[in-house]
């Protein structure tokens, strides 16, 4: 089932299958890229961002950036 | 012999140059702390070497001001060798931006630091074969320790540029080529040169390269998570990261406040005022009544026609007593407390957690959750906090932020006065000011054109910090404190105390009448402080407490003293920051003070206090 980044449960990860919008060159450089396996680790309350999970790097993302990031939960 | 300190940002570039030069720039756990470059000079095997150390880049595309400046000195420097720095535990995206910088051709050596986090989070990196593979020495290091640094200096004098076509014959002798675009020419197969390697690869053809080379060099093994990553993910949580950044921002303040409290009215303000004064009175040339003297020691005051000495530092506003009561008695304590806190905050690495957790708020003011490392560094000079507004994406985000900063922050030195001149009171100032800050944010970020991006950011894990580092970044700020505020507070009471001679202050005074006590509704006196201001607040305050009004009025002139205008270096660095936004900032400045400082005189007029 593919979801918005933002949509995932708390702790459950997916793989990235697009990346939407200009800003996808930077968020790839940060080693955030399709295939990848991503964790949703907290989201915060009041449309703020999220908090995820992808190898060992940990990135804080807008929740306008992460509505742009589709991934397949299995 | 040139080098070039580039990487990712938060891998370590100005750890590592502080170790190899033994300069003292600053150096913190989060992403963001060097935004400009700096330059530093270090001798191995007898070679002079200058080493620059720049902000963090995650590509050769600049993003934001910061990414700008490390971009500019590497196109500066074409023939300068580079150390990549990378962090170890996160090697593919260190190594796509490592092959960029190969691909084009620099002569360079690549870092894997943090190999002892690496090592505890059980990941190992086989560096002799990424070498081999990538074309350039790899050398394991812990900037922290300057373990390794020796060797990567070896192999960085050695180090001859590679370039795409090298890279190209390595990877295809090493069976790394196939499903990319190399078509497999002969010279390749022979060990030599590739001919049809392209000249630059493509953002896919990179990423399938990392892919590859790390899939052969890089082994992860099982981690259980430990204390400190429980920790760390508890301070970002919302339920249990809010009370936690409250307790946290609580204790900063409790902590500030009590050491300087307790040094300043303990110790420090009685031995100035008991032995201090009264030795300088009883020695100092001219005596009481010339010019020499009260501007140095004791001004004094008449009652009656009869010169009295003062009695307090405070009120005694000579360069020599006043001056450095305020600055070593009263202000150093306070910055010396603060960047002591604000230094291990840094170096453990809490502010991106407080940054996710204020995003949210700082969105409606038109920024995001990073302006609080701008803000923060504020409160305690707002020079430094003002060039950090370099790594903010837009430019509405640094206008937004450089003009609110400089209005509503108030510095370290500001606060520790106030907290001695009014201390039931300070916390009102704050939060007037506070409020201030959020209300013409959101305003501003209604009018100003232009977009606020979302964040993106890179949350670091938590690291124990270094005695000898916070030692070193305290030392270096608590410096640069002295080496401005004892010059500028001496030239402060020396104008504004030529400018009363001249009865220049009391021709402003009453020139300007109208504004201060029909608009602000305070004394016209006020006028002077306002002199001194522009040069020193914390000066500008300690003077309006000698002048007689309520403690309403004292409130509100305190509250303009504030806002009203910056003092002359973050004058300088918003002129230097902000370019032609400046003169923006400053129309919104003006502004702001009369709207803002002539609203609490309302409220206090609506509250039947004035």
């Amino acid at each position: 089932m593919i979801k918005d980044l933002y949509e995932l449960d708390l702790g459950q990860t997916g793989v990235i299958t697009t990346i939407e919008g200009g800003r996808r060159h930077h968020l790839t450089d940060l080693g955030l890229r399709v295939g990848k396996c991503v964790t949703v680790l907290t989201r915060q309350p009041f449309h703020g961002p999220v908090v995820i999970q992808v190898d060992q790097v940990t990135l804080s993302l807008g929740k306008g950036l992460a509505h742009k990031i589709k991934v397949e939960v299995a | 012999m040139k080098v070039l300190l580039l990487g990712h940002p938060n891998v370590g570039k100005s750890v590592i140059f502080n170790r190899l030069t033994g300069a003292d720039v600053i150096s913190s756990n989060y992403p963001g702390t060097t935004v400009d470059y700096k330059k530093g000079l270090m001798r191995h095997k007898g070679q002079d070497i200058e080493v620059i150390d720049v902000p963090g880049t995650f590509s050769l595309e600049p993003r934001d001001k910061a990414e700008a400046v490390a971009l500019d000195m590497l196109r500066d420097h074409p023939q300068a060798r580079i150390i990549c720095v990378i962090d170890a535990t996160k090697l593919e995206r260190g190594l796509y931006l490592a092959l960029d910088l190969i691909e084009k051709g620099y002569a360079m050596v690549v870092a894997l630091n943090m190999w002892d986090v690496a090592h505890d989070k059980n990941i190992s990196v086989d560096p002799v074969k990424l070498g081999s593979l990538i074309g350039v020495p790899v050398i394991p290091t812990v900037a922290v320790s300057a373990e390794g640094l020796s060797t990567l200096m070896d192999r960085l004098l050695a180090v001859e540029p590679a370039g795409i076509a090298e890279l190209y014959k390595r990877l295809r002798l090493a069976g790394l080529m196939t499903g990319t675009t190399c078509n497999g020419c002969s010279g390749c197969i022979a060990g030599q040169t590739c001919a049809s390697a392209p000249s630059v690869l493509s953002s896919e053809e990179r990423w399938a390269l990392v892919e590859e080379i790390s899939r052969r060099t890089l082994t992860i093994g099982h981690y259980r998570h430990t204390l400190k990553d429980a920790i760390g993910d508890y301070t970002v949580k919302p339920l249990t990261g809010t009370p936690f950044a409250i307790a946290i921002l609580y204790a900063f303040w409790s902590i500030f406040s009590t050491f300087s409290g307790l040094m300043t009215d303990g110790f420090l303000g009685k031995a100035f005022d008991r032995y201090w004064l009264p030795w300088m009175q009883g020695w100092f040339p001219g005596g009481p009544g010339t010019w020499i003297y009260g501007v140095m020691v004791d001004l004094g005051h008449f009652k009656d026609g009869v010169w009295i000495a003062s009695e307090t530092c405070l009120e005694s506003f000579g360069v020599l007593t006043s001056g450095l009561y305020l600055e070593l008695g009263v202000v150093l304590p306070a910055v010396f407390a603060f960047y002591i806190m604000l230094a291990l905050l840094e170096d453990v690495g809490y502010l991106p957690r407080l940054a996710v957790l204020m995003d949210t708020f700082l969105h409606k003011i038109g920024l995001h959750g990073y302006a609080i490392v701008p803000t923060i560094l504020s409160l305690g000079c707002n020079v430094p906090g003002v060039e950090a507004t370099r790594i903010l994406e837009t430019k509405k985000q640094r206008f937004v932020m450089m003009t609110i900063l400089a209005i509503f922050i108030p510095c370290g030195a500001q606060i520790a006065i106030m907290q001695d001149v009014i201390p039931s009171y300070t916390g009102f100032v704050m939060a007037y000011l506070f409020l201030g800050y959020f209300v013409f944010g959101f305003l501003l970020n209604r009018i100003i054109p232009g977009t606020t991006p979302d964040i993106i950011m890179d949350v670091p894990v938590y690291q124990r910090p270094i005695l000898r580092d916070v030692r070193r970044k305290v030392a270096m700020r608590t410096k640069s404190f002295l080496k401005d505020a004892i010059p500028f507070v001496t030239l402060g009471i020396l104008i504004v105390n030529i400018l009363y001679s001249h009865g220049a202050i009391d021709a402003l005074a009453r020139a300007s009448a109208p504004i201060f006590e029909g608009w602000f509704g305070v004394p016209r006196q006020t006028a002077g402080p306002l002199v001194a201001a522009f040069l020193r607040k914390d000066l500008a305050i300690a003077q309006l407490s000698a002048i007689t009004m309520t403690k309403y009025q004292l409130i509100t002139a305190i509250v303009l003293v504030s806002i009203y205008f910056p003092c002359i270096g973050t004058f300088f660095m918003m002129l230097k920051e902000g370019g032609k936004a400046f003169f923006g900032s400053l129309a919104v400045l003006i502004s702001v003070a009369f709207i803002w400082v002539g609203l609490l005189h309302l409220v206090w007029v609506i509250l039947g206090v004035q």
